[in-house]
């Protein structure tokens, strides 16, 4: 046999067992010529597309509009043709006739000779794995979701003893005023009563004695009114990060979540420095006026706060851990800041700052710097998630002496 | 005799409530500060009679606001006020030095007010016996 025979043979031979492989294949193959027209179409794809292929010989593969809804899979066609380029795509698809199914398409331009060319393409239903990787996802995000509640009840937790000891110092106040003021009554009583004597000696000192008693009567009025208001701050900072996030769909104002966040921690950083807000050092007493400052995000309210006690506890861990030898306080700075399309909320701290290989392991779960009995390592991850679930990102960089913690939220307004 | 009292606390309303409570006793002399330093300068410069101060304060805390009184003053009478998360903070007190302690939030400021009398009390039974100590020493 000469060698153009034998060649010929294996030529024949080759042919003939593709043209079998491609026939037999349970997946489903198409070969189109460099106009895409149809010169083969094997037995599966037949099935799946509803088509005999002697019918749809050297038609136009574009033509057949096997997908026509999704138009994602003819462009990739026509580019995978036009540009020979080899491509591979993953999409739900809607056949014409109505039926719904996922596929994993694969198109191949090969080129024959100079002059002509011909393309595969190869097809294969997914739908059982993709119903499956989605029922995974989701199981995911469930998971996630419970996370996120646990985070936040621990974080409860810890902040509880806390709130409390807030709590505390207005009760204090409050109560001893009211005392004060049943004292003050009963001295008026007497005194009202030693005016009403002729023979009174000193009428100028008990007047002057009722005076006094009367500026201190509006004295603790006014505190004890601002005493009751603190209290309700720290209630409604609870009552706002306690409740379920059902939606994320709210209008939520970032200076209020700050602000109940700081509330909520103050306890643990008020003897040991200051947190500040665009400058302003944070007060229980005082709070911004949220119509001027009102920065409007969409997004759950809990779970951005929860974001903010992530970052400030971390922030106080960090400085406690890393306390200096100069005891320098702890100072915690908001700034924020309202671009044309997003906020950025940047938190910085002097907590001595995280080594250049770490800033990004820290939000990876269950990473974590602290002691085995204070940190689980969660937060950040958290922190990272709910910044996801509103569109935005969470950033670490290095500052003087600290960290730049940058979150960033698409704006509404 | 008049007795002076130092009101130590970070929380001024704290010292308000107090003060307006305890000068209606004419008995008393209130002073008050917020910042545990100016508190050791007070009882280094002037008599001070009684301190009450609080424990949880920036900067300096009760606990070492009373180890340096105890070097200045052996005899200053020091209560300790605190919430009671930090109770056991208070004994830590009491060993140091401290000679008695009132909870926050007060229950009730006349049960403060009989703390700082029955204080007051032991220090004019004192003041008797060191007299006639000093006068002996002369």
């Amino acid at each position: 046999m000469t060698n153009a025979v034998k060649s010929l043979v294996i030529n024949n031979y080759v042919e003939t067992l593709l043209f079998d492989l491609f026939s037999a294949m349970p997946i489903g193959v198409v070969i189109y010529d460099r106009e895409g027209k149809v010169i083969f179409l094997n037995a599966t794809m037949e099935e799946r597309w509803g088509l005999v292929y002697s019918e749809v010989a050297m038609s136009n593969l574009l033509d057949l509009e096997i997908y026509p809804a999704n138009a994602d899979l003819n462009r990739a066609f026509t580019e995978a043709t036009h540009g020979q380029k080899t491509l591979g795509i993953e999409l739900e698809v809607e056949r014409h006739d109505g039926r719904v199914y996922w596929i994993n398409t694969s198109i191949i331009p090969l080129q024959k000779d100079r002059d002509s060319w011909y393309g595969v393409l190869f097809e294969q239903d997914i739908s059982t794995i993709a119903v499956e990787k989605k029922a995974v996802e989701e199981d995911l995000k469930d998971r996630e979701k419970l996370l996120i509640e646990q985070d936040k009840l621990a974080a409860v937790g810890q902040l509880a003893a806390g709130i409390a000891h807030e709590l505390n110092t207005p009760t204090t106040y409050v109560r001893g005023n009211m005392q004060t003021f049943a004292k003050y009554a009963e001295i008026l009583k007497d005194l009202t009563e030693q005016l009403q004597d002729d023979n009174v000696i000193e009428k100028e000192h008990i007047l002057t004695k009722m005076n006094n008693i009367i500026d201190n009567v509006k004295e603790i009025s006014n505190s004890s009114f601002d005493g009751t208001s603190r209290i309700m701050k720290i209630i409604s900072s609870m009552k706002s990060f306690v409740k379920t996030a059902s939606t994320k769909n709210e209008q939520v104002n970032i200076f209020l979540t700050i602000q109940d966040a700081i509330m909520l921690v103050y306890n643990r950083i008020k003897h040991i420095g200051r947190i500040t807000i665009n400058g302003h050092v944070f007060s229980p007493e005082t709070s911004i006026n949220p119509e001027e400052d009102a920065i409007i995000v969409k997004g759950s309210a809990t779970r951005l706060t929860q974001l903010f006690i992530i970052l400030l506890n971390n922030a106080i861990d960090a400085w406690i851990e890393n306390q200096n030898k100069d005891h320098e306080n702890i100072n915690l700075d908001f700034i924020i800041n309202k671009k044309s399309k997003f906020v950025s909320v940047g938190l910085n701290d002097n907590g001595g700052g995280i080594p250049t290989e770490l800033r990004e392991k820290i939000f990876e779960p269950f990473f974590t710097t602290k002691a085995t009995t204070t940190g689980t390592g969660l937060g950040l991850s958290i922190a990272k998630q709910i910044a996801g679930e509103h569109g935005g990102t969470i950033t670490c960089s290095e500052i003087k002496n600290g960290t730049c913690f940058m979150f960033r939220i698409p704006r509404t307004v | 005799m008049k007795f002076k009292i130092l009101i130590v606390d970070d929380e001024i309303e704290i010292i308000n409530t107090l003060t307006r409570y305890l000068e209606l006793d004419e008995h008393y002399e209130i002073d008050s500060v917020t910042d545990p330093a100016k508190a050791l300068e007070k009882v280094n410069r002037d008599k001070v009679h009684i301190v009450l101060t609080d424990i949880m304060m920036p900067g300096m805390n009760g606990i070492e606001l009373l180890e340096k009184i105890r070097v200045i003053d052996g005899l200053s009478q020091v209560i300790m006020m605190t919430a009671f998360s930090t109770i056991d903070r208070v004994v830590e007190c009491l060993e140091k030095g401290a000679n008695d302690y009132i909870l926050k939030p007060f229950d009730d400021l006349a049960e403060v007010q009989n703390i700082i009398d029955v204080t007051a009390a032991k220090l004019e039974r004192w003041k008797e016996v060191l007299e006639s100590y000093k006068n002996g020493k002369e």
